[in-house]
């Protein structure tokens, strides 16, 4: 798979909601396929600037030179190999030189950095912005709500409907105190709208990647191994920040 | 991801909701839910992600805001 359709894949939903990138959200799509240049999909990703720093880290720390990438572009929505060994100190700084960087608080950004934090979207999501701060205070929605959807999830088709499917997966649920993934329940997701989707031919017992209201891509065993290892990895990191004393 | 952006209120409060514009001139419906505070009023400042307002902020403030924006593209591009 090219490493546009992956990167489209992820930033799509959120893109066609109108919450990043570029206004037009069928510029990504043209960019990304087949026949769309480099130089324009390029261009595109980098007005993600809620992901290209974290795809230069990620780059820059494996000696890759393309921040575009399609290994690099994996570890940062899904996740592999790449991110491991990537000091702390240096994620920092990325998230840092980020325009939301402040959002969430900078004593959280910094404690769940240098708690094991890791270049992945997840981590973004949790420890960026101020929805745990939120949840935290008091104010369950929309808070749980934009950190569910927001993440990168997985799941298994239980049924197709139309353009949508039934997907069974395990959300995002709140303590009290720390984010914890509860048992599994059934949601809807959308596979295709105004032409534009991403994974055909799906059938029940597929293993789908979900953003937003999105089915983004079919997994491998492996992806979902990684996908679920980095996401536990991010909520234990933001999960020691906030602790009194 | 869902990078949260900076825009202006161009539309009254009404039902928990307003209409908002960013920097490009597109304009959005957010909800209000999760803001503190007084109501923003037409004109105002707010930082908004994946559709909520978060806070209102100040004249400048903003464009200290915009200003970061702005140096974040510029070394992007």
């Amino acid at each position: 798979m090219s490493a546009g359709l992956l990167f489209a894949r992820y930033a799509y939903p959120p893109n066609a909601l109108g919450y990043c990138g570029p206004p037009d959200a069928k510029a990504l799509v043209d960019a990304s396929s087949r026949d769309g240049k480099v130089e324009d999909l390029v261009s595109v990703a980098r007005r993600f600037s809620g992901a290209w720093p974290y795809l230069e880290l990620i780059a820059s720390s494996n000696g890759i030179a393309d921040p575009l990438d399609a290994r690099v572009v994996e570890a940062y929505w899904v996740g592999n190999p790449l991110l491991e060994g990537i000091p702390a100190a240096s994620l920092l700084a990325a998230v840092r030189s980020h325009p939301d960087s402040g959002l969430g608080g900078a004593s959280q950004l910094r404690d769940a950095a240098m708690a094991d934090g890791v270049a992945h979207h997840s981590f973004h999501v949790f420890a960026v912005y101020p929805w745990l701060a939120l949840l935290r205070s008091g104010k369950p929605e929309p808070a749980l709500t934009v950190l569910e959807r927001c993440r990168i999830r997985w799941g298994w088709v239980e049924a197709v409907e139309g353009e949508n499917v039934i997907v069974r997966s395990r959300p995002l649920g709140f303590d009290g105190r720390e984010l914890v993934l509860l048992d599994a329940r059934s949601e809807q997701a959308c596979l295709r709208v105004d032409g534009v989707g991403f994974v055909d031919d799906v059938v029940p017992g597929d293993l789908v990647s979900l953003h937003w209201d999105w089915v983004c891509d079919r997994l491998e065993p492996a992806a979902l191994t990684h996908l679920e290892h980095f996401t536990l990895r991010s909520l234990r990191a933001v999960n020691t920040t906030g602790v009194p004393g | 991801m869902c990078m949260s952006r900076l825009h202006r209120a161009v539309s009254a409060p009404a039902g928990g909701w307003m209409t908002v514009e960013n920097a490009e001139g597109r304009l959005q419906r957010v909800s209000l839910i999760a803001l503190e505070g007084p109501e923003p009023q037409i004109g105002d400042w707010l930082v908004v992600h994946s559709g909520y307002a978060l806070r209102c902020v100040d004249s400048e403030e903003a464009a200290a805001i915009v200003s970061q924006l702005r140096a974040g593209q510029e070394a992007l591009s």
